[in-house]
């Protein structure tokens, strides 16, 4: 269960090693969301349809597109991030149309070190507060909530320093106060998840990185440790367990009616063994994440598909 | 199916974030230096646990003799990810002035830190470095973590596109002199486009980066042509590349795409480690027996918890199954070496032996 002040604002940037499980982390987040505020969107940032293909859904390119889960989803791209930035601030519809397909947009997203982060941070910002200040005037309605399924913690601190950096670079007008904007929202308002799994190496670099959001300024406001195995063995039959022979293993399913080969106790027995052995490891690692931040746990989830329904789950673990 | 790697001197290791690149670069560097070759493996980012126990070099850039046992040893180099820009700079400048104009200049100090591929062109160099020298036999290479596998092969060229600067040559086309002529050949577009950055970011970003790539333009082509041979390298037949991924269906994607762009670059695939893979013991109990015994002795509840989490893996070996075949189905002619799932990370040798032993069966490396 996650702290219910995590809720109140209203982008929550979630990142963490790769292969933890950062989407479902993120889409469990919306959902929980969703339950009681209105208006919640869920934005993959530079992915390749992770979101979509975790909820079995079409792929939403740029769009806000609702889903049956109660938020929206969207796919941030940077250059099409661009595009909208300057039709919308200069008034460029001609031309951003023809930049749109221009070369010269793909070398800039490309090229320029730091400005695919810098459009994409403006489309969070453009996505929150600038619709909340400018109300619906443009059809374009404010999120209550806005979770981004962020880049991996390697390139976390690059999206959200690279509006600092180029407030350096561009020094004057209007893009410079936006700048500033984009820097606050990131800086003071988001609040940034750090997803992690009970291993060595999550935990390392979900730690390094919670230092690093510290030294920045931006405190990680939650650590969810996603994936935590159940003990193999309810709590009385664990001594029991371990001393259990294979002998006895099969002696006992034997007795139950059990038709056994000898093979496959065997390796039963080694799975529940190595399973208890991998659990007692596992609360040594979450125990060490409390450095980092708040610590939230979401169970591994033995089921033989992974949708929708799992990330309903996992939502009323966050929020019940 | 076990990986095969006759022919191969190279061998590079990639695969999306987080699915055990550097474990199986570890396990098939050992394997190789048991089988009698002169290996050295570079490693990005190792676990602590497993660097410690191994010996594997304390600080990035370092390199150090690793025993694998029975009297056998294998080098390892911890590749230097934090390194910055400047040392290509350093390397390619040709003159100090050069060097110290571009290392000055305020446009290159404010991108040199986030300058995307930076890492991953480091590797490159390094490997260029370890494949030309003959004191290997064979040189197995980890891939830095990135969003996706595929830009450590695109990290070459992004980066000398940038550094070609052809997009800002373009831009800054008017501001840099070139008189009526150079604007008539200027194409509507890069007019219009110099205007937007002018009016959006100011002449003074247009200033240094003008100066910036005027600095550049002399080391540019040493750097290109560096790159190309890195490249080419990796077309080579000595070059051999295995794909890891997780038993999960992003990850396969991932590494779908990634078999696509080495099938069409001409690169040689030898094959795809699927790690962590989870079999269930072939042993399943009507759940009123399951009932009964958790009902019973505490020896009988740790039976019938044995057998209730047969029932748990089988589920998550079905999710596996259900998220390799359409990578199997795709490329029916890609081999698939499965590394099953250990009870705890991979820290020591015995463990890289364990997982060496299931990509390569008994035999070890052909």
């Amino acid at each position: 269960m996650v702290g219910p002040d995590l809720f109140s604002r209203p982008l929550l940037i979630v990142s963490g090693k790769g292969g933890v499980g950062k989407t479902t982390v993120a889409a469990a987040l919306a959902r929980a969301a969703s339950r009681n505020r209105r208006r919640v969107l869920l934005a993959e940032v530079e992915g390749r349809g992770a979101i979509s293909r975790l909820l079995n859904l079409s792929p939403p390119g740029f769009e806000e597109r609702p889903t049956p889960m109660g938020f929206s989803i969207t796919e941030i791209a940077p250059r099409e991030a661009l595009v909208e930035y300057l039709w919308m601030f200069f008034g460029m519809r001609a031309l951003s149309r023809t930049l749109a397909r221009a070369r010269v947009v793909e070398m800039a997203t490309d090229g320029i070190p730091g400005f695919r982060d810098l459009m994409t941070a403006g489309k969070l910002y453009e996505l929150t507060e600038w619709r909340r200040r400018s109300g619906t005037a443009r059809g374009r309605r404010p999120y209550d909530l806005v979770v981004v399924d962020a880049p991996p913690t390697g390139q976390l601190l690059p999206l959200l320093r690279a509006p600092s950096a180029f407030l350096d670079i561009i020094r004057m007008g209007r893009p410079h106060r936006q700048l500033e904007s984009i820097d606050r929202l990131l800086r003071r308002v988001a609040g940034v998840v750090l997803v992690a799994v009970p291993e060595e190496m999550s935990v390392a670099e979900t730690l390094e990185a919670a230092e690093a959001l510290r030294d920045e300024g931006m405190p990680c406001r939650a650590v969810i440790v996603n994936r935590v195995p159940p003990p193999a063995f309810p709590w009385g039959s664990r001594t029991a367990a371990r001393r259990l022979q294979p002998a006895d293993l099969a002696a006992i399913l034997a007795d139950a009616g059990l038709d056994v080969e000898e093979d496959a106790v065997a390796s039963l027995g080694r799975a529940a063994l190595g399973q208890e052995e991998r659990v007692r490891a596992q609360r040594g690692f979450v125990s060490a994440l409390s450095g980092a931040g708040p610590v939230s746990e979401l169970p591994f989830l033995f089921t033989s598909s992974f949708g929708r329904a799992e990330v309903e789950a996992l939502s009323r673990e966050l929020m019940p | 199916m076990t990986l095969g790697l006759e022919r191969r001197r190279i061998v590079v290791v990639c695969g999306s974030g987080g699915v055990g690149k550097t474990t199986v670069a570890a396990a098939v560097a050992v394997a190789l230096a048991r089988s009698g070759r002169r290996t050295i493996v570079m490693a990005v980012d190792p676990a602590k646990r497993l660097a410690t126990s191994l010996g594997l070099p304390g600080t990035p850039g370092e390199r150090s003799t690793v025993d694998i046992g029975d009297g056998a040893t294998m080098e390892a180099l911890l590749l230097d990810t934090k390194r910055t820009f400047d040392e290509l700079v350093e390397r390619h400048a040709g003159s100090p002035q050069r060097r110290d104009r571009i290392l000055s200049n305020r446009f290159y100090q404010r991108i040199a830190s986030t300058l995307s591929g930076t890492y991953e062109y480091m590797a490159m160099e390094r490997l260029y470095e370890l494949a030309t020298s003959e004191d290997w036999d064979a040189v197995v290479i980890d891939t830095p973590p990135t969003r996706s596998a595929l830009s450590f092969l695109d990290a070459p060229k992004r980066l000398t596109d940038f550094l070609g600067g052809k997009m800002f040559r373009w831009l800054l086309w008017p501001t840099r002199g070139a008189g009526r002529a150079g604007m008539r050949g200027a194409s509507l577009g890069a007019r219009a486009m110099s205007a937007t950055v002018g009016r959006i970011a100011g002449a003074e970003l247009l200033a240094d980066t003008a100066e910036f790539l005027a600095a550049f333009e002399g080391m540019y082509d040493g750097f290109k042509e560096r790159a190309a041979r890195v490249y080419a390298l990796l077309s080579e037949e000595q070059t051999g590349f295995v794909v890891v991924t997780a038993p999960e269906r992003g990850s396969l994607d991932e590494a779908g795409h990634f078999v696509g762009r080495l099938t069409s670059s001409d690169m040689y695939l030898s094959g795809v480690v699927v790690n962590r893979w989870v079999e269930a013991p072939a042993l399943a109990a009507p759940p009123e027996v399951v009932e009964r015994l958790g009902a019973g002795s505490a020896q009988e509840r740790a039976a019938a918890a044995c057998l209730e989490l047969g029932v748990q893996l089988r589920a998550i070996e079905a999710r596996g199954r259900a998220a390799v075949k359409p990578f199997a189905n795709a490329y029916p002619e890609i081999p698939l070496t499965y590394v099953p799932e250990l009870p705890l990370d991979v820290h020591d040798r015995a463990g890289l032996d364990l997982v060496a032993g299931h990509l390569f069966g008994e035999t070890g490396p052909r």
